[in-house]
């Protein structure tokens, strides 16, 4: 379900103490809408233990001549 | 000294001083000249600190007379995208916001730079908060692009690349969270590395999205590049997030060649797509690397779409989170630009921003796997558009905020998020006179193998040696180079 314009107004409104318009606010949907999309079927499948923090020990492991992946 | 001393590369210029064939405060002197006749045409300097920088190359010059010598980069004329702190200095990050800011710590690369040697000219440019990949900065004046003053420089970087290409400075410090370094070197007919995530400390440099920044060199040549890249990378006690890898000379040899290299080239969008006439330039240097005894196999790679996305959703988030105050309480202080770009974060799921967290190693893992199994780089083009003039890239309206900056980073943003190194590289030309570049993208900490590549290229080309119309007389270093030993 796509995030609304007027949710957007007024979630900038009382959570933030930002003003945004309702044509800037359907912008706004329309582009988290399809970011989170891209996201949420990027992440289908994502183990349950794998954490935030692994990405610089995978980098780490990766370099050449680790032999890792090579 | 005439400005001829500006168009040899910073490898020359450091044999030169090494040599005491030329002296820090002429070299200095002759940069100071360039930077006040050109800066009113290209605009890339916010600041030329004549007075200091001249007093560090007089420093420099009576350690030589002494017989200290720092090392490559001693007594050569840089500049550095005004977002690298210096205490007690200004540094504005390109904003209004920050136009009075007096940092109150150095940064790392900066205190690593000065123990080079190094002379600052001045501070440069950039998109406000390094935010926007066209240059424009509402505040400051966009810079021009030295090739052809009409068109765009590309950004974050902007003034980097700017004064670089228009031999004012011998390299110059940016930062790249999306393309940032390697956009405005590719536009600017320069060489511009992203090391990878961790290669060089950000303590003391403006951040822009924590888990995408990297500060990297623009030079005119890769053996520049690599000088500067030795001279900063490394860990810092003051950035938890810098490496501990070791650092490596990561400087190519003369003689350096390409064979054996194995290039992988994607059959995905993100290059088959690119313009026909910069397309055209990307296969030519191509088979340039067949002659150097490279290999090219044609592959697919995994999405660039997909981590396009994951990449956006973590710059938007963490980039709110950055600037939640100020887009509250001074939003009118942004350009709109900017703070379009900005306010859309505040309206991503926490979910949604830690699953993107969280596939980042499986992606990297999978795309390294598919990609650097067979191959030892990854060639992409850098902009895959004709670069825009600085008036039709304007920004009208805040419904064309993402189509800008999504036809601009189409093939470089997708590198951030992964964490690798990449290097723009230039190629040639469009039919209107202004640079191409292709991109090399190596497995993690592999930097010695782009420079590498890159210098292999470089040699059996000519497009690093020539310098935009906007410099005066010489057009070609290796002419230059006579006339400034004779004058010594």
């Amino acid at each position: 379900m796509a995030i609304d314009a007027p949710f957007i107004v007024a979630l900038a409104r009382e959570y933030y103490g930002m003003h945004i318009t309702a044509k800037r606010a359907l912008e706004i949907a329309a582009e988290v809408g399809a970011l989170n999309e891209s996201v949420r079927v990027a992440a289908k499948g994502l183990p349950f233990d794998c954490g935030p923090d692994e990405f610089v020990t995978t980098l780490q492991a990766l370099t050449r001549g680790s032999g890792v992946g090579e | 000294m005439n400005e001829d001393i500006l168009h040899r590369p910073l490898s020359e210029l450091a044999a030169l001083i090494c040599a005491r064939q030329v002296s820090a405060v002429e070299t200095t002197r002759a940069s100071i000249a360039a930077a006040t006749r050109l800066n009113g045409e290209l605009n890339c300097f916010l600041s030329i600190d004549a007075d200091e920088a001249l007093a560090s190359a007089a420093t420099a010059d009576r350690e030589m007379a002494s017989g200290v010598y720092r090392g490559p980069l001693h007594g050569v004329p840089l500049a550095h995208k005004d977002m690298f702190y210096v205490e007690g200095r200004r540094s504005t990050g390109g904003s209004r916001i920050r136009g009075d800011f007096v940092a109150t710590t150095t940064a790392t690369v900066m205190h690593r730079l000065r123990l080079s040697g190094a002379i600052t000219v001045g501070r440069l440019g950039m998109s406000e908060f390094a935010a926007w990949p066209t240059g424009h900065n509402d505040h400051y004046g966009t810079p021009s692009n030295p090739w052809n003053t009409a068109h765009i420089t590309g950004g974050s970087s902007s003034g980097s690349a700017c004064a670089v290409a228009a031999r004012i400075v011998y390299g110059s410090l940016g930062s790249d969270t999306g393309g940032s370094i390697r956009l405005p070197a590719g536009i600017c007919g320069v060489v511009g590395l992203k090391p990878t995530h961790g290669r060089v400390s950000r303590h003391g440099a403006l951040p822009r999205v924590w888990s995408l920044d990297a500060v990297g060199p623009i030079a005119r040549t890769t053996r520049d590049a690599a000088l500067l890249l030795n001279a900063v990378a490394g860990h810092d006690p003051l950035d938890a997030t810098s490496s501990h890898v070791p650092v490596d000379d990561t400087c190519p040899a003369a003689d350096a060649t390409a064979a054996g290299l194995r290039i992988a080239v994607p059959t995905n969008s993100v290059y088959t797509d690119t313009e026909p006439e910069i397309l055209g330039n990307l296969e030519n240097a191509l088979a340039v690397f067949r002659s150097l005894g490279a290999s090219v196999q044609r592959i697919a790679i995994p999405e660039p779409t997909r981590l396009y996305a994951l990449a956006d959703i973590i710059g938007k988030v963490e980039a709110s989170s950055l600037h939640a105050e100020w887009i509250r309480e001074r939003p009118g202080d942004y350009q709109t630009a900017v703070r379009t770009r900005i306010e859309s974060g505040f309206f991503i799921p926490a979910v949604r921003y830690l699953e993107a967290v969280r596939l980042r190693s499986l992606v990297l893992k999978e795309f390294v796997a598919q990609v650097f199994e067979k191959a030892d780089v990854l060639y992409l083009p850098t902009l895959t558009t004709r670069t825009p003039t600085i008036s039709e890239s304007a920004f009208t309206e805040t419904a064309l905020a993402s189509k800008i900056i999504s036809l601009m980073t189409q093939a470089t943003r997708a590198i951030n998020y992964l964490g690798l190194p990449a290097i723009s590289i230039p190629c040639g030309f469009t039919t209107n006179g202004l640079p191409t570049a292709f991109q090399l993208v190596g497995r993690p900490f592999d930097e010695s193998t782009l420079l590498r590549a890159g210098h292999a290229y470089e040699s059996a080309t000519e497009w690093t040696r020539q310098a935009p119309p906007v410099c005066s007389g010489v057009q070609d270093w290796r002419l230059a180079g006579a006339a400034v030993v004779a004058q010594a």
